[in-house]
């Protein structure tokens, strides 16, 4: 099932200051990968019994795009030697009216948009 | 934890051969720091959720889909940012040692530090919430760099 590697941007920064794996500029070292995606995903419970349930596949909302926040292995490199990134966690955002499968204020989040698909 | 596959069926057992039925409950709101992100997660809904960025410091989800618990748009739980830095420019809480926090008290404290509209407007949304379910949350930041 195509996920990420459909993604149409990949932008690099967040805009907010992030302290993360032992630096103060972790928010510079962030990609984003972001795509619209015709599919979701829900856990869905069974109401009789919650702890029994089933992965219930949805159409995705029109407007929305799926974001990837993506670390590259800078300082585990060590203790991963085999892993150039780590997943940190994905989100559904509003698309930006302007840029196709980017999420609305993608400039206000990210620092810069360094790969765009070409179709 | 590794999850078999048993041949001929969905995912049923980790690799100790515990029932996967066994290790999801029923879903009850929770909050977590998330050290790879810098924030701190509430979920009040098990659902998917789209992400609304609100100001600097919080970000709300909202339903994405209705289902048997969630109409589409429903508050489904916020993200406080940033929190490493948040906790020092309000002198909350320990920088360097692991302690669990009422998430309620993180956000009276943000209110108190950061007395704007867009900040307000998110507390008299989620304090209620927040005083019936009584979420704490554990935060051990890592190490600063000398």
């Amino acid at each position: 099932m195509p996920g990420i590697s459909t993604a149409q941007h990949i932008f690099k920064g967040l805009r907010r200051p992030l302290f993360n794996d032992n630096s103060k500029d972790g928010d510079k070292e962030k990609l984003i990968y972001t795509w619209r995606s015709d599919l979701d995903f829900e856990w869905e419970r069974d109401p009789k019994n919650p702890k029994f349930g089933n992965c219930r596949r949805r159409e995705a909302p029109q407007g929305f795009v799926f974001a990837v926040i993506v670390s590259p292995n800078i300082r585990s490199k060590g203790k991963f030697p085999g892993i150039d990134c780590f997943i940190e966690a994905w989100a559904w955002l509003r698309e930006d009216p302007g840029l196709r499968g980017a999420p609305v204020e993608w400039v206000d989040r990210y620092e810069q948009r360094i790969w765009t698909r070409s179709d | 934890m590794e999850l078999k596959k048993v041949e001929g069926a969905a995912l049923q057992q980790d690799d100790q051969g515990r029932p996967f039925s066994d290790l999801i409950g029923e879903f009850q709101p929770f909050a977590y720091y998330d050290k790879h992100l810098d924030c701190i997660r509430v979920h009040i809904h098990d659902c998917s959720a789209v992400e609304e960025r609100q100001n600097r410091i919080f970000t709300v989800m909202r339903a994405l889909h209705s289902n048997a618990e969630v109409t589409r748009d429903d508050f489904a739980g916020f993200n406080i940012k940033g929190v490493r830095y948040l906790f020092k420019e309000m002198s909350f809480g320990m920088l360097d040692k692991q302690a669990c926090y009422k998430v309620a008290e993180i956000l009276t404290a943000i209110v108190k530090h950061f007395p704007n509209q867009g900040v307000q407007e998110v507390s008299d949304k989620v304090q209620p919430i927040l005083e019936r379910c009584g979420l704490e949350v554990e935060i051990d930041f890592e190490p600063a760099v000398a």
